[in-house]
């Protein structure tokens, strides 16, 4: 009975995982959701700015991640627009420049009176990792001479000025691995002095917290966990609220799993000691 | 030659960078280098576009085993590149429009097939780890006790279904939202980070010494 536990099945645990995750999803339970200092960090960098203030996203993230970054971005965005800040997209990852359309979509359907190329506006991806952030604040517009639809900063509304990364108010990273929030913290915030808004997947969030601890990161916004407590901040109505319900219970199921499969080492210990 | 000319290439590169970083005069050579970078990269895909179809023609060829999945890589690929890049080349696309805009064949195939199997890909990870934990996160020695109790700490206090439990049965004003984000995410784990971050960045200035002094020649194959 001790070694058929030992080694159960594989299919009975992601039978159990899955219910864990299914059930509080089906069934939520509204728990309270506390936000940690460097979410409220984040949130407070955003509130600070002044009405008008031009923002620079970077959407660093696939469609693997995007379950945890893009709650955080979209509630980002919803308070930037509901504040009449601007926001320009741009993506260091390939995939980065698909999402920040879906972004798009629900920021058209949020605010339909706000206006692409007022409002906000889509620079797209560009190769070249750590190359396009430090050529971004060499040479903004030679960087990034149009957005995605072929039309030159020059004629766009909100960047008609803009001709050095110096004009944003703001830089912000939805991050998910390289090239991402390392390389706008080594060359966007550490070399050219911009203040910096990182957020990052749960698995990575570690990583940046010396960078928050130092004052390089004004704000860190880790997982799906930071998206929730964001969108608790923001008063947005996201994704992440409901969706840490069920790593709520995905948490204690796999904590019990290790705690049985001790337990049970234990208990096979003994009895070998026993014969 | 072969080998002594890119060896050239590399320290010129290497001393001109690290030169024209501390004298101002001279950042402009940074500058160009990061354009060519960029261009290097971009050109990277188009090489790694190329090594796909031979080394997955090649299995295909021989019959390697599983070579059916090599055949469904070189058609997505084919298809992806189709939509993406030649449909819109030989003016198929879809004028004044990009092949990433929203409501294009290309933009579907991104939202509608790439999208939900890269999304299930990383969701099935939960299942793994799950069962991994459960045969391999075992307190056999202090150091593993150590890390486990850890993880279990911010595992199970880090989502609100315990705070909730810990707030029922600690008295109030013991929070262990704060006692995670000082002592373990603050604390240790900063600690942690800052040495590792530290002394790899010490690593990849060694190296890449070696590297650019031409006593690392590994990159250049053969050895």
């Amino acid at each position: 009975m001790l070694d058929k536990l030992a080694n159960l099945d594989r299919r009975i645990i992601y039978l159990i995982v899955l219910i864990s995750v299914i059930v509080p999803l089906l069934n939520p339970m509204g728990l309270k959701i506390e936000p940690s200092e460097s979410v409220a960090a984040s949130f407070q960098t955003y509130e600070d700015l002044p009405e008008g203030a031009l923002v620079l996203m970077s959407i660093d993230y696939g469609p693997s991640t995007a379950v945890e970054l893009e709650p955080m971005a979209l509630a980002a965005c919803d308070q930037l627009l509901r504040h009449n800040q601007k926001v320009a997209f741009m993506a260091l990852y390939p995939e980065g420049q698909a999402l920040t359309n879906r972004l798009i979509g629900r920021l058209k359907e949020l605010y339909p009176d706000k206006k692409y190329g007022i409002d906000y506006v889509n620079l797209g991806y560009k190769a070249g990792n750590e190359a396009v952030p430090l050529k971004m604040g060499l040479d903004f517009r030679g960087q990034f001479p149009t957005d995605t639809r072929d039309k030159p900063l020059s004629e766009i509304p909100m960047l008609r000025s803009v001709t050095q990364l110096k004009q944003f108010a703001l830089v912000a990273t939805y991050s998910a691995g390289f090239p991402g929030a390392l390389e706008h913290i080594r060359i966007t915030a550490s070399e050219y002095g911009m203040p910096l808004v990182v957020g990052t997947t749960a698995v990575q969030t570690p990583q940046y917290f010396p960078y928050y601890d130092s004052g390089q990161v004004k704000g860190l916004i880790g997982g799906l966990r930071g998206a929730a407590e964001y969108e608790i901040l923001t008063g947005f109505k996201g994704a992440a609220v409901g969706g840490m319900e069920a790593q709520s219970i995905a948490h204690f199921t796999i904590a019990g799993l290790i705690i049985l499969s001790n337990i049970l080492t234990f208990l096979q210990f003994l009895r070998k000691e026993e014969q | 030659m072969k080998r002594q000319i890119p060896l050239l290439i590399t320290f010129l590169s290497g001393i001109t960078l690290v030169i024209q970083y501390y004298v101002l005069p001279l950042n402009w050579i940074g500058k160009t280098f990061a354009g060519w970078f960029q261009a290097i990269t971009a050109f990277a895909y188009v090489l790694a576009a190329i090594s796909l179809f031979a080394v997955n023609g090649k299995k295909i060829r021989d019959r390697a085993p599983g070579w059916l999945y090599n055949i469904v890589l070189l058609v997505s690929l084919t298809a992806t590149l189709y939509m993406g890049l030649i449909c819109d080349f030989i003016g198929l696309g879809y004028p004044g429009y990009q092949p990433i805009d929203e409501g294009t064949a290309f933009d579907w195939m991104f939202q509608y097939i790439y999208n939900p199997l890269s999304a299930t890909m990383f969701s099935l990870t939960a299942f793994f780890i799950a069962s991994a934990s459960f045969r391999a996160f075992k307190a056999r020695s202090i150091e593993s006790t150590l890390l486990l109790s850890t993880a279990f700490i911010v595992m199970i206090f880090r989502v609100p279904l315990g705070e909730y439990l810990w707030l029922k049965v600690m008295p109030d004003g013991w929070s262990i939202s704060w006692f995670i984000d000082t002592f373990i995410m603050g604390g240790f784990n900063n600690a942690g980070q800052r040495a590792i971050q530290i002394s790899s960045a010490i690593g990849l200035i060694s190296v890449s010494l070696k590297i650019i002094l031409g006593v690392e020649r590994s990159y250049l194959g053969g050895e």
